[in-house]
């Protein structure tokens, strides 16, 4: 990569200072077919400019699904060139073609679209229905810099010019005209919240009025990029237009673009969206990406582009944003054989989830793993607990459209718990009916099979002005059953006779029951917008994976109820922007019941000190949230979009019940009840918080390649005072966050970003308040300090990313190295054997690293990919020599390959990999509490049918399939010295349905 | 070109491992772990039968140090002490289950005793002494029951401090007799606040570990108790203990030896390995 950056930005350098001496490369005047006729050969023609240097011309193409195939074009005379797509490729849905010079130097040259970017020509009948306007994970990324960037050396204006301008006159021949747009186009951005849709139909109008007075097509082509070019400010730094308006010496044409069009596209915009399909022809990515045509699915013949738009309020190709992410849409989720949020998260670069002895998931991001630090939003709506900061994030996946990760802070739009990572979860709103079934299940180690099943149904549908959704999953599992040897309770179990020398003291339990049902309405206003309404309940009952801390305690029960609802007002502005309102409001209880020992436990002698049940204690706790969000996106220019938000929002915790049917020395309760002197945490200062946050960020395309984007973020937290001496003295903490992000694109294929974030979080409440009683069994466990002081961290990120076309397959390539220096973060040391409180450390963290992925698409069907991940972060706080923080592997390694056999069955197969994992040394208690969990491999494997009958497809798969026994970290591996063991193998079958 | 994308993962990949980096912890926790602090006339036992459920020539080793940490003092301390759990085998690197006769290193000693504590000296009430040396006792197994998961509670004593246990009794009231000093400390305890005893001990019991909280309460905060904080040699316990050692241990004549300090009555005793 070290050869291949430096060459490229010279070669962007050059492209810049060389651009009007270029001029006089050769050029390709060509107007693609939007439609044709299936089964009829299709002629196309073009016109070479400047084509000293040019050898010959070719044509390649390519069916649905199928490699590039090669034709000549033949020059028929002067300097007009044709070639035909045989007959027997021109079968529906579409074929993609670009033209590809051979120059005298002997290197190949697209002067006509890119094998990345090829024009696509729809074939056979009018599609179904007007697919309305959206920016799906398919379509072509937003951004300009890219593609005007696959202008060089041919010239980004003569391509466009080409595509705007009419065929030359000589030859009629281009195929259906323009002007017979499928009806679909105008219906579409009519639809849609694109303010360009009637200009483009007006400016496709106003070139077939143009074309009989186009004696010369060349001179009229390059004045109508002039005069495009010229409102452009773009152009002032970029000499190549000017100098071509110069040359052509002509007026503008007489009819002249559109001003409207001109005002909201520029051209190297023009480029893109003049040969594509119409019904992909937007950049109205506030759209819902849900809405995707059947007809679209077909024509993306290869996936394109996936998409973010937890970054800005608008959807934007990964690879532009300013932002290291990823993103994965359904059908990648699918050929992950994953079942779960968790199961994809765990395939991110720089992403490892493992879980813990309670049976959360934990998700642990670029080498630190922190509940609190990882932000999930299911619809942009954040599931992070208020108390905890934990959240119930382990949907099943049938449900989502896609799932978005950004590793680091991210954006400025998203504030709190924006810190380490955001992950957002986007439920499917498509229009149809979807429902899906698994089951399958656990051969557990006694030989019988623990069911795990759900079930998926959802239907959306929009009639007119109105759009309904509704969706419900149902999940339901009994879960692995694994032993587990040693606990903290061994010697006292054996000596009471509650279990043989020869008996493990006890085995995971893993059964759920958790439902996730939505729903919602929204209906458009006309002008004065849309306004929705949404809600959704979630609710998991659970067992403890083992137990509270380390001991087994198999009658734990834990229940999550979550409630979102929210109210939404969004509208486009006349310029392309627009306003968004949201009212939220969520609750979320949860009821932990732990039971510490076995059952006829005692802790001494006497019936008080007798507990049939197990030492038990539980917890109940409900938030709630109100939050009140408005924000703006604003075009101020063509090239520079501004987004304002503001949110205010008022988190509270409105019960805390702790109790325990053990008193602190160890007797019998006769009913749980709160231990002695716990205080009332929904009382103090930290029981309520207001945030109010601030932001807005800016994101300007100074020059066609290169994007600069400044963020600001105001946050202004009400936290407990711990100065003032009384409990309920609070005080407003505000932090100042910069972003700044800078993307480059230094040619079609490649993109460099520099990003600069600060992000902060503030202690939760658990964190700041929670007591632990003490006891013995609670030794070891962290409780609250309320002078913890928020954390912040600052990160320095390079990316880049590479699209390369190798042979008839694309490969991308996407890399990026990181700093992040944590200030006073909030880490859970035991450094006494007590009750420990949390504290900050004071000299922070600091952790760097790289990650990078490739993927390669042979064709829709054939997709390899890997990504590999290394990160090291260190505790500043510590001697050289136990500064590493290694319970989070520090590289994880992850492949997948989908590839199909025959016609109807693919076969993917997927491998997980981490490297091993060692106890932290930050104190004495770490060092000797010493572990080793050896490095892993897990793979996934299924058999998945493609469409049947275009409406159901099947899928077989296994997970963990050769039963590698993979073991997470515990809090205390001197007691629980198995650690604790993941789920084996495990195998399932899917149905699913779609209409 | 995809070849050599394929070259540079295929290299990226294999140079993966060689970049994973672990905390070394084998690293010796003084500067120089080989020099000699002194010798052990016998060979000390460290599983926690004996750490905790026993007198142990190592444990009582600091509770001397911690006695004599404030040497010099307006008042002198009156004992000191060291819980159990403070002796550790685990090592950084291998388990110790003993430690032979002859010399001992700086850096196993450490490793002993492993916990960074500071050695706090502070008044406590007569009654504070009496519960806390029945806290220290009140899970000793009974003679003739197997000796499991031992509390690290359980509290060596400095020499001059007697204690007599019997096992026998409900937990609570097993001291049956305790001199300090030579001077005999009434059982039951006198309830006289004015009744004061100087006691050395570590930060951890005196921040409340392993259950001492409720009876030192905040002894280290209040002016009144006049708790010290042991300021040579960092303050910290093993580092007072290797000092200690040195001056009182420092040849095979004048080696450290157990003294039978506390007396076990009907108590379960681990089985001493055959002398080799």
């Amino acid at each position: 990569m070290q050869t291949v950056l430096p060459r490229t930005l010279i070669l962007c350098a050059v492209v810049f200072v060389a651009a009007p001496v270029h001029a006089q490369e050769p050029a390709l005047l060509h107007a693609p077919p939007q439609r044709a006729e299936a089964r009829q050969p299709l002629q196309l023609d073009a016109t070479l400019v400047d084509g000293g240097k040019v050898l010959e011309l070719f044509v390649r193409y390519r069916g649905p699904g199928e490699p590039y195939v090669q034709v000549p074009m033949e020059l028929q005379y002067g300097d007009l060139y044709r070639a035909m797509i045989p007959a027997e490729h021109m079968v529906p849905p579409g074929v993609e073609y670009f033209v590809e010079a051979a120059m005298a130097g002997g290197e190949r040259t697209p002067l006509f679209m890119s094998a990345l970017r090829p024009a696509r020509v729809m074939v056979g009948a009018q599609p179904p229905a007007p697919p309305p306007v959206r920016k799906g994970p398919r379509e072509e990324p937003k951004s300009a810099p890219d593609i005007d960037a696959f202008a060089p050396p041919s010239g980004g204006g003569k391509d466009d010019d080409a595509v705007e301008a009419p065929a030359p006159p000589k030859t009629g021949t281009a195929t259906p005209s323009r002007d017979a747009q499928p009806p679909s186009s105008t219906g579409t951005r009519t639809q849609g919240a694109d303010p360009r849709a009637p200009s483009r139909t007006d400016s496709t109008a106003s070139r077939a009025s143009d074309r009989p007075s186009g004696t010369d097509a060349r001179a009229s082509t390059q004045a109508g990029a002039s005069d495009s070019r010229t409102s452009n400010p773009v152009s002032g730094t970029d000499a190549r237009p000017s100098s071509r308006a110069g040359s052509s010496g002509t007026p503008p044409r007489a009819n002249g673009p559109d001003p409207r069009r001109d005002s909201s596209s520029d051209d190297a915009m023009a480029a893109l969206n003049a040969d594509l399909p119409p019904d992909t022809r937007t950049e109205s990515s506030r759209a819902s990406p849900a809405s995707r045509a059947a007809l679209d699915d077909d024509l993306a013949l290869y996936s394109a582009e996936d998409v973010l738009a937890v970054t800005s309020l608008q959807e934007e190709a990964v690879r532009t944003v300013p932002a290291i992410g990823a993103s994965f849409n359904r059908a990648q989720m699918i050929a992950l054989g994953a079942r779960t949020v968790a199961d994809v998260l765990d395939v991110v670069p720089g992403v490892s989830v493992s879980r813990d002895v309670q049976g959360f998931h934990r998700t642990a991001i670029r080498g630190l793993r922190n509940d609190a630090e990882v932000l999930f939003l299911l619809d942009g709506h954040r599931l992070n607990n208020f108390f905890d900061g934990k959240a119930l994030m382990n949907l099943p996946v049938e449900n989502l459209e896609r799932i978005e990760v950004i590793r680091g802070p991210g954006s400025a739009i998203y504030g709190a718990g924006a810190f380490q990572g955001v992950v957002n979860l986007i439920t499917n709103h498509a229009d149809g009916v979807r429902g899906a079934v698994t089951t399958g299940g656990v051969p557990r180690d006694d030989g019988r099979l623990a069911l795990a099943t759900d079930g998926h149904l959802s239907a959306a549908h929009t009639t007119g002005d109105l759009r309904l959704f509704a969706d419900l999953d149902l999940w339901s599992q009994e879960g692995d059953s694994l032993v587990i040897d040693h606990d903290a309770f061994d010697d006292e179990t054996l000596d009471q006779g509650l279990r043989d020398v020869d008996q493990p003291a006890g085995r995971t339990r893993d059964g759920r029951f958790f439902v996730n049902a939505g729903g919602g309405v929204s209906y458009g206003l006309d002008s004065a917008g849309r306004v929705g309404v949404s809600a959704r309940y979630l609710s998991e009952k659970r067992d403890a994976l083992v137990g509270l801390f380390d001991t087994v305690g198999n009658d734990s029960q834990l229940s999550w109820d979550v409630l979102l609802a929210d109210l939404t007002w969004e509208r486009p502005l006349s310029d392309s922007g627009q306003v968004r309102a949201r009212l939220g409001f969520d609750q979320q209880s949860t009821d932990r019941l732990f039971q510490l020992t076995p059952h006829d436990f005692r802790t001494g002698d006497g019936l008080e000190r007798l507990f049939p049940d197990g030492l038990q204690e539980q917890t109940q706790v409900t938030v709630r949230t109100v939050t009140a969000s408005v924000d703006a996106d604003l075009a101020l220019a063509r090239e520079n979009h501004l987004t304002l938000g503001f949110v205010a929002e008022q988190q509270s915790l409105s019960n805390y019940d702790y109790t325990t049917n053990y008193t602190l020395d160890g007797r019998l309760r006769p009913s749980p009840s709160a231990p002695e002197g716990l205080v009332d945490l929904t009382e103090g200062a930290a029981s309520r918080r207001l945030n109010l946050g601030l932001s807005a960020q800016d994101q300007w395309t100074v020059l066609s390649a290169l994007t600069l984007t400044f963020g600001l973020r105001l946050d202004a937290t009400q936290l407990p005072d711990a100065d003032a001496g009384t409990l309920d003295a609070t005080r407003m903490v505000v932090r100042v966050n910069p972003r700044v992000g800078l993307v480059i694109a230094a040619s079609d294929a490649l993109v460099l970003k520099a990003l600069y974030g600060r992000a902060f979080r503030a202690p939760t409440p658990q964190e700041l308040v929670e007591r632990i009683p003490d006891t013995d069994y609670n030794q070891g466990r962290f409780e609250g300090n309320p002078l913890l002081q928020p954390t912040t961290v600052d990160t320095f990120e390079l990316g880049m990313d590479l699209v390369q076309a190798a042979g008839d397959s694309r490969v991308r390539v996407r890399a990026n190295a990181f700093l992040q220096n944590f200030a006073s973060p909030i880490t859970p040391v035991d450094t006494s054997g007590n009750i420990v409180p949390l504290r900050n450390r004071e000299l922070g963290v600091r952790v760097y690293g790289v990650e990078a992925e490739a993927r390669l698409e042979a064709s829709k069907r054939a997709v390899a990919w890997v990504n590999a991940s290394l990160s090291r972060a260190q505790d500043l706080e510590l001697p050289d020599q136990s500064r590493l923080l290694t319970d989070v592997p520090q590289a994880r390694f992850n492949a997948g390959v989908s590839m199909p056999l025959g016609d109807w069955v693919n076969l993917d197969v997927v491998v997980r990999s981490g490297a091993e994992r060692r106890n932290n040394n930050r104190s004495t208690l770490e060092l000797i509490r010493r572990y080793e969990i050896p490095a892993y491999s897990l793979i996934t494997a299924q058999l998945r049918t493609e469409p049947i009958w275009e409406h159901f497809e099947v899928t077989l798969f296994a997970q963990n399939l050769f039963d590698h026994d993979l073991r997470d970290d515990v809090p205390r591996p001197d007691r629980v010295s198995g650690l604790l063991p993941r789920e084996g193998v495990s195998g399932y079958l899917t149905l699913r349905a779609f209409y | 070109m995809d070849r050599r994308h394929l070259t540079a993962a295929l290299a990226a990949l294999a140079l993966l491992p060689g970049c994973l980096a672990y905390n070394d912890s084998c690293t010796p926790l003084v500067d120089d772990p080989d020099a000699v602090v002194g010798y052990l006339g016998e060979e000390v036992q460290l599983a926690t039968a004996f750490t905790r459920h026993d007198n142990n020539a190592l444990g009582q080793l600091a509770a001397d140090a911690f006695l004599h940490a404030e040497d010099g003092a307006a008042k002198p301390t009156d004992l000191g002490i060291i819980n159990g759990g403070s002796l550790r085998d685990e090592g950084l690197c291998v388990t110790r289950t003993s430690l032979r006769t002859g010399p001992l290193t700086d850096g196993v000693l450490h490793e002993v005793i492993l916990f960074e504590n500071l050695v706090v000296t502070v008044d406590l009430t007569e009654k504070q002494l009496v519960d806390l040396f029945e806290h220290s006792v009140e899970t000793l197994a009974l003679e003739g029951q197997a000796i499991v998961s031992p509390s690290g509670a359980f509290l060596h004593v400095s020499e001059g401090t007697t204690l007599r246990v019997d096992c026998a009794r409900p937990a609570g009231e097993r001291v049956t007799e305790l001199r300090v000093r030579g001077r005999t400390v009434s059982i039951p305890a006198r309830d006289d606040a004015s009744i004061r005893y100087r006691v050395a001990m570590s930060t951890f019991l005196l921040d409340g570990g392993d259950g001492y909280g409720s009876i030192l309460g905040n002894a280290g905060q209040d002016p009144d108790r006049n708790p010290v904080t042991a300021r040579k040699l960092g303050g910290t316990d093993a580092n007072i203990a290797a000092a200690y050692m040195k001056s009182t241990y420092p040849s095979p004549v004048q080696a450290l030896k157990e003294a039978p300090r506390i007396v076990f009555d009907n108590c379960a005793r681990p089985a001493r390995p055959a002398p080799r």
